[in-house]
C-alpha cells in the first residue's frame, strides 16, 4: 500500500500543479469557434499557390479556397466553373458557367481564367506538376469573354487534358493573386467555397463560407459556416482527438485503425488510391534490374498479399494493374508467370519509414529468392531524392499516388531521361509502352483505353513496373457530419463536407 | 569582471553554436536546391535555385552571410514555404518556451516537495519501505520516454476521464497534460538528488541544534534545510531545462503544439536548412542562457560558491 500511494504521488501533485499554473496563464490563443467543422491535416502545407504546393496538404487548403474548371466525381469528369465542354486529343474548349466571381467581388471572366492557366505553364512560374495539366508539349489558351469560353491547345495530342484540369494545381487564380504572385503563397486569391479568416501557421487554419456560393459541383444542401484544419502529426492524437469531439473529420491508420473503428460515433469513408504501391527495379547500365530475366525472377518471389498485411495491416488490395479500379481504362494485367528460380545477385533496396514493415517483407522475400540484399530505410523526402538524384538503389516499392483517377502521371515516371535530365528514376525503355501511351494521348473513348489497356499490359508484362498493393486511406466522420473525398482518397472534397 | 568574463563564456558559446547550426544542416545528405527546384526540374532550374539561394558560394562566404543577416535579425527565407523564416518561427518559440516554463516549474515544484518530503520521511534510516518505494517508483517512471508518457496521460485524462483537452491549444488547459508528460522523469530524478542532498543536511549538526531548540519543523526545513537543498535544485534544473527542450519536440507531436518542436521536425524532414538553423540557434540559446542564469543565481543565493570562486 505504501509503495502504491508513494508511486502516484509525483503524477498527482504535478496534475495539481500545473492546472493550477494553467488556471494562472490565463486564456490561449483558441481562435476555432464551437460550431466549426474540423477536419484534421496531417502535416502543415508548404504553399497555397496552386501552382506551387508540392504535398496533399497544401492541395487541401487550395481546393477550399479555389475553383477549377472541372473537377472528379466517381472517377469521371464533370462540370464546375466550366458547365459545358468539346474535347478533341489535343483541345478542349470550356464554356464557363455565369455568375463566379473571386473572393475580392470580381467576377471571373474567361480572360482571367486565361491568365491564370498560362501562368500554370510559363517557364518563369517553375510549377512543379504543370506538366501534369498540359503535358510536356506546351500550350495555349486562348479565350472568348463574348462566347464564355476558354480553349486549351496543346502541341502534341494529349487527351489527358480535360482530366488535367480537374487536378488542383490547374485551380483558376484570380486577377489579384496574379497580379502580386509571390503573395500567393499565404494569401489566396481564389474564387472557391472559402475564404481564410484566421492561420495560425502549424497549428490551425479557419476558414469561414462564402455567402452566395452558387457555382461550384452540384451539391444537396449548403456548405458548413466554417471549418477549421487543425493540423494533428501523430496518428494516435488524431484517433484521440476523433475520440474527443476535437476533431470531426479524420484521417487514421496503422495501430490506431482498429480502435477508431471501434468508436460507435464514427463512421469510416475510403477509397483505394488511383495508383499502386509497386516493385521497381533499377535498370540503369550496369545494376542487375537491367536484366528482364532478373526483374521476372524477383518479381515471383515478392506476395502482393503478404506486402499488404506487413505495410498496410491488410487494409489495402493485392494490386491488378498500376492504377485501382477507381480509375477510367483500367485493365487487369498481370505479370508473365516465371518459374521461381534462385537469383545470386547484390541488391540495395531502399525504402520510406513511413511502410518499413513493408519493405522488411520484400527484403526478406529477395533474400529468400536467393540475392544478397542490403535495405536502407530513410524518410519520405529523402526516398525520393535518392530515387530522383543520387541513383544508388536497385529495388524500391514505390508509392504511385496521382491525385487524378488518370493514367498519364505514369507516363511522367517511366518514360523519357533518367534524373537529372528527366524524371524517369529507373531508366526504364519500354517501346511498347511508349507507342500505347502515345496512340492513348492521341485517341478518346474506348480506342483510349483500349490503347491504356495495351500501355499497362506492356510495361507489367516486362517486370518494369510491379503493382502490389492499392492502399485504401481510410477516414473517420463523426456522427452529425458527413464527408466525401477527393485525390484518391488522400484529401477531403470540400465539397462534399457537410452537417447532417 | 566576472560578470564579464561570464558574458563572455556566454558569447563563445553562442558563437560556437552558431558555426556548428551552420555546419550541421551541411553535413546531412540531401540537396535543397533540388527540393526546391522539385524531382522533375531540369539541371538549369535547379542551378538557378542554388544561386538564388546562395548555395554555389563557398562554404565561408554562405557562413559570412549567413552571420551578417544573422546580426541584421535576417534570417532569409523558409525554403520550403518561401515565407521569412521569422514569420514561419512566429509563434512557435512562445508555444515552446510556455511549454518549457511550465514544464521546469512544475519539476521544481514538485521535485523539490517531494525529495525534501520523502528526506523528511525516511530520515536516520526510518520508514525504509517507502524508501524501497520511492527509489523504485522513480527510477521506473523516470526511465519512460516522453512519448509514452504523453499518450498514456492523454488516454487516461483526456479521452478516458475527459477532465482535459486531449492536444492543440485552443483550451489554456491543453498545455497541462503536455506539461507534465515533459515533467514527470525529470520530477523523479530531481526529487532523489534533493532527497539525498536533504538528508546530508539533516545530518549536520546546524540541523540537530534547531531540532534540539525545538524550533517548528516548518522553520528547520524553510530556513536550515531547503535554502541548501536549493543549490543542488538549481544546478540540476538548469541541466534538466536543456532536457524538457529536448522532450517538448516530441512532446509538441503527441499533443498537436505548433511549437519549435513540431517546426524543427517538419524543416529538418523538407532540408528547410534556414528554419532549422533558426530554430536550432532558438533552443541552443535558451539552454546556454537559462544556464547562465542559473550560474548567477547561485552566486547569489549560496555564499559558498562565492567563496570558492573567490
Amino acid at each position: 500500500m505504501t509503495m502504491a500511494r508513494s508511486s502516484l504521488h509525483p503524477l498527482g501533485i504535478l496534475l495539481a500543479v500545473a492546472i493550477a499554473l494553467t488556471a494562472c496563464a490565463g486564456p490561449g490563443g483558441g481562435m476555432q469557434s464551437s460550431r466549426d467543422l474540423v477536419v484534421r491535416l496531417n502535416s502543415d502545407w508548404d504553399s497555397l499557390d496552386p501552382a506551387k504546393t508540392r504535398t496533399t496538404y497544401g492541395y487541401q487548403l487550395v481546393t477550399t479556397l479555389y475553383d477549377r474548371l472541372v473537377t472528379v466525381a466517381d472517377g469521371k469528369v464533370v462540370p464546375y466553373l466550366a458547365e459545358s465542354w468539346t474535347q478533341t486529343p489535343d483541345t478542349v474548349r470550356l464554356t464557363l458557367r455565369r455568375g463566379a466571381r473571386c473572393a475580392s467581388g470580381t467576377e471571373l471572366t474567361p480572360t482571367m481564367v486565361a491568365a491564370s492557366l498560362r501562368r500554370l505553364g510559363a517557364k518563369e512560374t517553375a510549377a512543379p506538376y504543370a506538366s501534369l495539366v498540359f503535358g510536356g508539349s506546351g500550350y495555349t489558351v486562348t479565350a472568348d469573354d463574348a462566347a464564355r469560353t476558354v480553349t486549351v491547345r496543346t502541341g502534341r495530342p494529349y487527351s489527358d487534358l480535360l482530366m488535367g484540369l480537374a487536378q488542383p494545381m490547374a485551380s483558376i487564380i484570380c486577377p489579384e493573386g496574379l497580379r502580386a504572385a509571390d503573395t500567393l503563397a499565404a494569401t489566396p486569391a481564389g474564387s472557391g467555397p472559402y475564404t481564410l479568416a484566421a492561420s495560425t501557421r502549424g497549428a490551425s487554419y479557419r476558414l469561414t463560407a462564402r455567402p452566395g456560393y452558387t457555382w461550384g459541383p452540384e451539391r444537396e444542401g449548403s456548405y458548413p459556416d466554417a471549418v477549421t484544419f487543425k493540423v494533428v502529426q501523430n496518428d494516435s492524437t488524431a484517433a484521440n482527438m476523433l475520440a474527443a469531439g476535437d476533431l470531426d473529420v479524420s484521417w487514421v491508420g496503422g495501430p490506431d485503425l482498429a480502435r477508431v473503428r471501434a468508436n460507435p460515433a464514427v463512421k469510416p469513408v475510403s477509397q483505394l488510391i488511383y495508383g499502386s504501391f509497386m516493385l521497381v527495379f533499377n535498370q540503369a547500365k550496369g545494376r542487375p534490374g537491367a536484366d528482364p530475366a532478373v526483374r521476372r525472377a524477383l518479381a515471383v518471389a515478392v506476395s502482393a498479399q503478404s506486402f499488404n498485411e506487413a505495410a498496410f495491416f491488410g487494409e489495402g488490395e493485392p494490386a491488378g494493374s498500376v492504377v485501382s479500379e477507381e480509375v477510367p481504362c483500367h485493365r487487369v494485367v498481370r505479370p508473365p508467370a516465371a518459374a521461381a528460380a534462385t537469383v545470386d545477385v547484390d541488391l540495395k533496396l531502399v525504402g520510406s519509414t513511413d511502410y518499413a514493415a513493408g519493405y522488411e517483407y520484400v527484403l526478406e522475400a529477395l533474400r529468400k529468392a536467393g540475392a544478397s540484399v542490403r535495405l536502407q530505410l530513410v524518410e519520405l523526402n529523402s526516398f525520393a531524392e535518392v530515387m530522383f538524384t543520387s541513383g544508388d538503389w536497385d529495388v524500391t516499392v514505390y508509392p504511385f499516388t496521382p491525385l487524378a483517377p488518370s493514367l498519364g502521371a505514369l507516363g511522367m515516371f517511366v518514360t523519357g531521361a533518367a534524373p537529372p535530365d528527366g524524371a524517369n528514376f529507373a531508366s526504364i525503355g519500354n517501346k511498347a509502352f511508349e507507342a500505347s501511351v502515345a496512340k492513348a494521348q492521341a485517341s478518346l473513348g474506348e480506342e483510349r483505353c483500349r490503347h491504356w489497356g495495351d500501355a499497362q499490359r506492356a510495361i507489367v508484362e516486362n517486370a518494369d513496373v510491379v503493382p502490389l498493393v492499392h492502399s485504401k486511406p481510410y477516414w473517420f466522420v463523426r456522427d452529425g457530419f458527413a464527408a466525401g473525398l477527393a485525390g484518391g482518397g488522400t484529401m477531403v472534397d470540400p465539397h462534399e463536407l457537410a452537417r447532417r | 569582471m566576472r560578470i564579464l568574463s561570464r558574458l563572455g563564456t556566454m558569447a563563445a558559446l553562442l558563437a560556437a553554436l552558431l558555426v556548428a547550426s551552420f555546419l550541421l544542416l551541411h553535413l546531412v545528405p540531401g540537396d535543397p536546391a533540388v527540393r526546391i527546384a522539385g524531382l522533375n526540374a531540369t539541371p538549369e532550374q535547379v542551378a538557378a535555385v542554388r544561386h538564388r539561394l546562395g548555395l554555389d558560394l563557398p562554404l565561408h562566404r554562405q557562413f559570412a552571410e549567413y552571420v551578417m543577416d544573422g546580426l541584421r535579425l535576417d534570417f532569409g527565407r523558409s525554403f520550403r514555404t518561401g515565407e521569412p523564416v521569422t514569420g514561419v518561427i512566429g509563434g512557435s518559440l512562445g508555444v515552446t518556451l510556455r511549454l518549457a516554463a511550465m514544464g521546469i516549474t512544475l519539476t521544481m515544484l514538485t521535485g523539490v516537495a517531494l525529495g525534501i518530503a520523502m528526506a523528511a520521511l525516511t530520515r536516520e534510516g526510518r520508514r525504509p519501505g517507502v524508501e524501497t518505494a520511492f527509489t523504485t517508483g522513480t527510477s521506473l517512471v523516470g526511465a519512460v520516454p516522453e512519448y509514452v508518457t504523453g499518450a498514456v496521460l492523454a488516454l487516461v485524462f483526456a479521452v478516458g476521464l475527459g477532465w482535459l483537452p486531449v492536444a492543440g491549444l485552443a483550451d489554456p488547459a491543453g498545455l497541462v497534460l503536455p506539461a507534465v508528460a515533459v515533467s514527470l522523469a525529470p520530477v523523479c530524478v530531481l526529487a532523489r538528488v534533493i532527497r539525498v542532498e536533504t538528508l546530508a543536511v539533516l545530518a549536520h549538526d546546524y540541523v540537530r541544534t534547531a531540532r534540539a531548540k525545538r524550533l517548528h519543523p516548518v522553520i528547520v526545513y524553510g530556513r536550515h534545510v531547503l535554502p541548501n537543498a536549493l543549490t543542488s535544485a538549481l544546478t540540476v534544473g538548469g541541466l534538466i531545462f536543456a532536457g524538457l527542450l529536448g522532450g517538448a519536440v516530441v512532446i509538441e507531436n503527441v499533443f498537436a503544439l505548433p511549437g519549435l518542436g513540431s517546426q524543427l521536425v517538419q524543416s529538418v524532414m523538407a532540408r528547410d536548412y534556414p528554419v532549422v538553423q533558426v530554430v536550432i540557434m532558438l533552443l541552443g540559446a535558451s539552454i546556454v542562457v537559462v544556464n547562465s542564469c542559473v550560474d548567477g543565481a547561485l552566486r547569489l543565493l549560496d555564499p559558498r560558491t562565492r567563496t570558492v570562486s573567490s
